[in-house]
């Protein structure tokens, strides 16, 4: 048996079809036009088990990375930054079975400055290229496609815009480099049973440069303003109703560019026979922010809420035997739980390090429920770990720009089937809503409903203090360090 | 932030005002669609208190000026 497992970075749950979520917003001059094409992860999707309640727990890129190979939450304890030489992971615990682990990833956070999280694959190839990956070099400096003051990390932009110059057919995006070089692994190993084949696509993250041709699908005819490749983060303020329509569209576009290249490469898997004998898991690790909540992007420090659209992630694995096939599943699980998932497919035992929870009895339908809340954060880089402050700082903001206000502590999310408790230190105010009612997430509780909010910060503590989080950190979100809330 | 910090504000097309920790910044966010002006300085203290919602740009990400009084 084999295992492939298909990271999208940054894929709105509402941005695929499958998932049935009402859009989130109209598309100038569109109207009546379907609002996203997916027409491979809906097929995928009718074929697999599909989670409709995925959080993601530790956020963003590198933290979600390691909650996934590790089966753990990291954030009451980690940030962005490197594997640790003690840390228990995928690769290793399948080759140590006898299983041939390979990982091909465009992503360059992964396996620049010492982070390693290519180690332990007895194969690994890294697509290069992508955002400000140092792969191109020239004294050429090209326009850039929108007003400065619009896009973010101006130098990182530019060394995109270099690497992107060679660009010319569509399989030389980012996504079709890297599955087309799945594929090629594939061929070299459509014989082989038993390997684990881990592929991360950093698309549809930003910058959202697609084909024009799958820009024009979603785009207002006739706009010939900025093209806000990869917009500023925050209040989404700076930008206006044309400049959000249109970053709206290049990132559906992009959505759609990546949905086509992972229905050929799940083409290719069934052209080799492979379907028959390898499960496929697809995910993200989180969503983006388009306007919504007033925001753009994955703000950080006090604007750095995670709500919904940013939790609440696509999970699909179809088992080749069909186990699960067209099953809804409404349960809580989250990206820890899909390590021992793997292993239990695999029939490799399960390590004491892993937190997570395998997801068979759910898909096999034995069990409804396997936990009842859903904890989803990211490490402030205020606390802990000083040393390790201004490298964690530098290669976020390069790779995915993880930047703000370090002296904040990062909101985290508390979610459970009815609610959603947001919590930030203690000196800013807390935000809770009821999601049966208010899926969207605009009306604040909290006030209304303090035994519930009780109840849920109660829980959050426990699962901070549980997982060994800095005490010092904890009493920000406790309320006890002598800061006031702000009512 | 600190009231007495300096502050570089810009006025964009649609009228938004637009704030930054240095002049070079300030005069980069200008460009051409922008009508003729002068970058103008003042401090977070008089920006915050003449529009608590002004946008203040700080390490790639755009904050209402509010959002940093603490």
């Amino acid at each position: 048996m084999n295992v492939v497992f298909l990271m999208n970075d940054s894929l709105r749950r509402d941005h695929v079809n499958a998932y049935g979520v009402p859009p989130p917003w109209k598309r100038i001059g569109r109207e009546g036009e379907p609002f996203i094409h997916t027409p491979n992860l809906d097929r995928l999707a009718g074929e697999s088990a599909v989670f409709d309640r995925c959080y993601c727990a530790s956020y963003p890129t590198i933290p979600n990375r390691y909650d996934l190979l590790a089966g753990r939450y990291g954030f009451p304890t980690r940030g962005w930054q490197p594997l640790l030489h003690e840390d228990v992971i995928l690769p290793e615990i399948v080759r140590a079975h006898g299983y041939l682990p390979m990982t091909i990833f465009d992503m360059p956070g992964l396996n620049t400055n010492d982070y390693n999280f290519n180690r332990g694959f007895a194969i690994w190839r890294a697509i290069r290229g992508q955002l400000g990956d140092g792969f191109t070099i020239d004294t050429v400096d090209r326009p850039l496609p929108a007003a400065a003051r619009k896009l973010r990390v101006i130098p990182t932009t530019k060394q995109f815009l270099r690497n992107r110059s060679r660009w010319q057919y569509e399989r030389d995006y980012m996504c079709g480099q890297t599955l087309s070089a799945a594929m090629d692994l594939l061929e070299d190993n459509w014989t082989r049973d038993g390997f684990v084949l881990w592929i991360d696509m950093w698309n549809p993250h930003e910058p959202f440069d697609p084909p024009e041709y799958d820009l024009q699908r979603y785009c207002e005819p006739g706009y010939s303003g900025d093209r806000i490749i990869y917009p500023q983060y925050g209040r989404a303020d700076y930008l206006s109703e044309k400049d959000l329509n249109h970053i709206r569209a290049l990132y559906a576009g992009q959505v759609t560019l990546v949905d086509r290249w992972v229905g050929r490469f799940l083409e290719k898997l069934e052209t080799l026979g492979l379907d028959k004998n390898t499960l496929v898991i697809h995910t993200t690790d989180h969503g983006h922010l388009f306007g919504d909540h007033g925001l753009q992007g994955k703000p950080t420090g006090v604007l750095g809420m995670l709500y919904e659209v940013t939790t609440r992630i696509p999970l699909m694995i179809r088992h080749p035997g069909g186990i699960g096939a067209g099953r809804r599943i409404d349960a809580i699980v989250q990206p820890p739980d899909i390590l021992p998932t793997i292993l239990e497919f695999l029939g490799v035992p399960i390590p004491p390090s892993v937190e997570g929870k395998s997801l068979w009895p759910l898909i096999e339908g034995r069990v409804d429920r396997i936990r009842d809340v859903a904890f989803s954060g990211r490490y402030s880089r205020s606390f802990g770990r000083p040393d390790q402050v201004a490298r964690m700082e530098a290669d976020a903001a390069q790779f995915d720009g993880w930047a703000g206000v370090v002296r904040n502590a990062e909101p985290l999310t508390v979610t459970t089937e009815e609610w959603a408790f947001i919590c930030p230190p203690a000196d800013r105010p807390r935000e809770l809503y009821h999601l049966p009612d208010d899926p969207g997430q605009t009306r604040n509780l909290i006030a209304e409903r303090p035994e519930v909010a009780a109840e849920l910060h109660r829980r959050l503590i426990a699962f901070l203090e549980e997982h060994g989080a800095d005490p010092q950190r904890i009493a920000r979100y406790r309320g006890d360090d002598g800061r006031v809330q702000e009512s | 932030m600190d009231p007495k910090t300096s502050l570089y504000v810009v006025v964009d097309p649609r009228g938004v005002t637009l704030a930054y920790p240095t002049e070079a910044e300030a005069v980069e966010a200008l460009d051409g669609d922008m009508p003729p002006q002068t970058v103008r300085r003042t401090t977070f203290g008089e920006y915050l208190a003449e529009n608590p919602r002004g946008l203040v740009r700080l390490q790639s990400q755009y904050y209402w000026a509010e959002d940093l009084r603490y």
